[in-house]
């Protein structure tokens, strides 16, 4: 699904994020990706993203060089690729029904099919009943349930999260891990990044370890 | 028509799962006007927040655009008027006593033929003289003379917007002429006329380029505005796939709304205007004895709020594509698009 091969990043003020990874991540696997702040966890995230490019090696993602891929494509190659962000990026203004629905707009989706597929992923969230709440009435837990939702809404593929229990207590930490779990059993690709450590031992993942822009052990 | 290409070819999950299409064009149309759809309700949603803003910016746009607006239609009524008294320039050619009256056809004839010519009178010398006596009273004077003294004329009424080339090229071509002993034209009202019209002319180009510009900038910075307060919402638009085309498609509908309203304040300030001084106008005209009232042609009514929706459209289309390119160019968000 996602391989990459010498790949570095380096930044224009000299910082280098990550130094010559080698790195496969099999399709439907979910693995963990930890490290200290600043070890690069969210740059090689922003890199499959296609927010950020490669300064030097190669990304290949579902077979495809991203190198290669023009960027009036990569809104297309992000709609198969769902997001979830550590302070969830929601948009206060609507409600949590267009939040999730967002995705589906852009992909174009029919009224009544974007109905019900906001409601399945709502569901599985388990936040149904708030479909009509703003974010800003939520709790934290839910507000990054919601960011759950609209990552998994357009059923993509692979599943990017980075901190996504950042902000939680243990208790909602582990109920969101569950969830990622469940769409891991489903057949997703999903890629955590978490410096929760003793989170990640009880989920038994594959984890790959960066340190210095570098994976010390995989 | 990229976009339908684009969408119907790389989105085939929405295709299959959701729509069940007869034809792809049919799918690709439906995803258009769907996006379109969702513009509009979000472009509704910015102005619904803050309608008293939204007012008082199509208020003052309105107000920029009914002062050119306004000269426009003065000067193009002037013109209208200038036109129809212009049947007071004239050119007259006054011939040797001696001309016979066929040389005077022949050259009326001429002079028919001309460019910008729009009326030739022919007068024979007794012509003349009968007009004379009738006009100054001396005929019983007139009697005493031998011979006719007055001579055979052509009065040519050139078209207005021509009368200066006219004159100048009759001048030239009769002033030495054998059989013409003079040719008269009291040009100078009508130079002064054209003068001051095209001064007003001159004025309403300058005014309106000024004023559109200034529509085009204030628009481009109320958009400006709009994007600011957005800004999270459409990087988040951008990670979820977003297309430029679909993350602008708002901001130009709101500049297309504000270029709407305008055009009807405009409208309605000029409207107005108009109705206010159709009294005092024709006062005025009657008081020369002419019947004149300013008009303003439903095409130009199209005209002026077409204007401003195409100025509110490119302005926030400008204000859209500099924010696109900095995001671009920006590499500390690093944002690609």
């Amino acid at each position: 699904m996602v391989v990459f091969h010498q790949t570095s990043k380096y930044y224009p003020c000299g910082h280098e994020a990550l130094k010559a990874i080698d790195l496969h991540i099999p399709k439907g696997e979910m693995a963990f990706l930890s490290g200290h702040s600043g070890a690069g966890k969210s740059t090689l995230l922003r890199l499959i993203a296609l927010i950020e490019r490669p300064s030097q090696g190669q990304l290949i993602i579902n077979g495809k060089n991203t190198a290669k891929i023009s960027p009036r494509y990569i809104p297309w190659v992000r709609r198969k690729i769902g997001l979830v962000f550590q302070d969830h990026r929601l948009i206060d203004r609507m409600r949590v029904f267009d939040n999730v629905a967002l995705p589906l707009v852009i992909a174009g989706f029919s009224n009544a099919a974007i109905k019900r597929r906001v409601h399945a992923a709502l569901d599985k969230v388990n936040l149904l009943d708030s479909e009509k709440r703003h974010p800003i009435d939520l709790s934290s837990g839910e507000q990054q349930r919601v960011g759950i939702a609209r990552a998994i809404v357009n059923r993509p593929p692979l599943l990017l999260a980075d901190e996504p229990t950042g902000n939680l207590d243990p208790d909602l930490s582990s109920e969101i891990m569950t969830l990622f779990d469940q769409l891991h059993q489903i057949g997703s690709t999903i890629l955590i990044a978490s410096h929760d450590m003793a989170l990640i031992s009880k989920m038994n993942k594959r984890v790959i370890r960066l340190e210095n822009g570098r994976v010390t052990n995989s | 028509m990229k976009h339908y290409s684009r969408y119907h070819s790389t989105k085939k999950t929405a295709r299959n799962t959701s729509r069940k299409p007869h034809n792809t064009l049919w799918t690709a149309v439906l995803i258009y006007l769907s996006h379109h759809y969702h513009a509009i309700r979000s472009t509704l949603a910015m102005f619904s927040t803050q309608p008293l803003s939204t007012l008082l910016t199509a208020l003052m746009l309105g107000i920029s655009l009914s002062l050119p607006g306004s000269l426009i239609l003065l000067t193009d009524n002037l013109n209208r008027v200038i036109n129809q008294w212009g049947n007071s320039a004239q050119i007259s050619l006054f011939f040797k006593t001696t001309t016979p009256i066929q040389s005077v056809r022949e050259i009326a004839t001429q002079i028919r033929q001309q460019p910008g010519v729009a009326a030739v009178r022919q007068q024979s010398a007794d012509e003349s003289l009968a007009e004379f006596n009738q006009l100054s009273g001396f005929s019983q004077a007139m009697d005493l003379l031998k011979e006719n003294p007055l001579p055979a004329v052509i009065i040519v009424t050139p078209h207005l917007s021509q009368a200066e080339q006219l004159i100048t090229s009759m001048r030239q071509q009769f002033s030495h002429h054998p059989q013409i002993q003079m040719v008269q034209a009291d040009s100078d009202w009508v130079q002064r006329l054209h003068a001051l019209l095209a001064i007003g002319t001159q004025l309403s180009i300058v005014l309106s380029i000024l004023l559109s510009l200034a529509v085009l900038l204030i628009t481009g910075n109320v958009i400006r505005i709009h994007i600011e307060s957005r800004r999270q919402e459409i990087e988040v638009a951008f990670f979820i796939g977003a297309a430029p085309s679909f993350v602008q498609r708002p901001f130009l509908y709101a500049g297309f709304f504000y270029g709407l309203l305008a055009g009807l304040t405009t409208w309605g300030i000029m409207s107005y205007t108009l109705w206010q001084m159709k009294t005092p106008i024709s006062a005025f005209a009657n008081l020369y004895g002419q019947t004149f009232s300013l008009s303003w042609s439903t095409a130009q009514q199209g005209q002026l709020i077409f204007s401003g929706i195409a100025l509110g459209w490119l302005g926030s289309w400008l204000a859209m594509h500099i924010y696109l390119y900095r995001l671009q160019t920006k590499q500390t968000v690093g944002t690609q698009l």
